[in-house]
């Protein structure tokens, strides 16, 4: 693809996906610094794989792989865990909004069940919440899509079985 | 006995709008990464290829074709620039993709050139 195709595509695909996305960056990464990074870097990226010749057939669930693996690589880095310390400063933020430590806010649980879960089962759920169908989430995570309902199915019983704790404990 | 109803994404989807952990003003933070984003396509699109010969292009230009011969010659061997281009051709990102791509895959050359393009 030349440059000014490639260009205009980038842009019309950002326009479309940009918001979804960086509310997903910004979910994963609990910081908006650091989610708008991932979002300028996944559309370089973009950009750059139509001019590879690339061709994307699902660009909404290419970006959110690009991008979820561009936030994993950033959380790994050494650097950015010791200067920014994302969980912790999930945590800190989300210990504000807390009233009391053990009070049930939509953030502890979220966080829980992330915990909870496989990598591959929350990444699939990710998918799936932001409107991905089956046969899309299974070509992003280059796995087939009976493994992606195995693994969605995993998920919401791990889910459901924390939950019955929770409210047998009360 | 069913103790909770089922699982659904819109309870999902509403648990996770839940988790933001500081306002986020998504419109205002899309519009001006584009304008960031829009400059860096244009100067990226117009170094892909060395045919564009503009005076402030020159510097990066340099700078991406003696990167490019690096990750050649990292990956190929040092004779390998030299046998593939003539002492009047440029190296550049739009002739070195199709080599780069057969021998290192679709990912691993976008992450070489994205390192190529890293700062400019």
């Amino acid at each position: 693809m030349d440059a000014k195709r490639a260009r205009e595509s980038t842009i019309h695909v950002y326009q479309a996906h940009a918001p979804a996305l960086l509310g997903y960056a910004h979910r994963l990464t609990r910081n908006n610094e650091l989610a708008q990074d991932a979002v300028q870097e996944t559309f370089l990226r973009f950009f750059l794989a139509l001019m590879q010749g690339e061709e994307i057939k699902s660009p909404g669930a290419w970006l959110h792989r690009v991008a979820h693996n561009y936030v994993l690589e950033i959380l790994k880095s050494a650097h950015v865990r010791r200067d920014v310390s994302l969980d912790e400063a999930g945590e800190g933020r989300l210990g504000d909004e807390r009233s009391t430590p053990g009070s049930d806010s939509f953030g502890d649980w979220v966080e829980s069940a992330r915990q909870l879960l496989a990598p591959r089962e929350w990444a699939c759920l990710q998918l799936r919440s932001e409107g991905f169908d089956y046969t899309e989430i299974a070509a992003e995570l280059a796995i087939r899509p009976g493994t992606v309902g195995a693994l969605l199915h995993r998920a919401t019983e791990k889910l459901r079985s924390r939950l019955r704790k929770k409210v047998r404990s009360k | 006995m069913k103790f909770l109803p089922r699982l659904n994404l819109g309870f999902w989807k509403r648990a996770q709008s839940g988790v933001s952990a500081e306002p986020i003003l998504l419109g205002q933070a899309s519009v001006s990464g584009l304008d960031e984003l829009s400059k860096r396509l244009s100067r990226w699109g117009s170094l892909w290829s060395a045919e564009n010969e503009a005076e402030d292009n020159s510097t990066a230009q340099a700078l991406v074709t003696e990167r490019l011969t690096v990750w050649l010659e990292r990956s190929f061997g040092e004779h390998l620039p030299a046998s593939l281009y003539g002492d009047g051709d440029a190296i550049s990102l739009s002739s070195s993709i199709p080599i780069l791509t057969a021998f290192l895959g679709r990912r691993a050359t976008r992450e070489l050139s994205r390192s190529v393009l890293q700062d400019i």
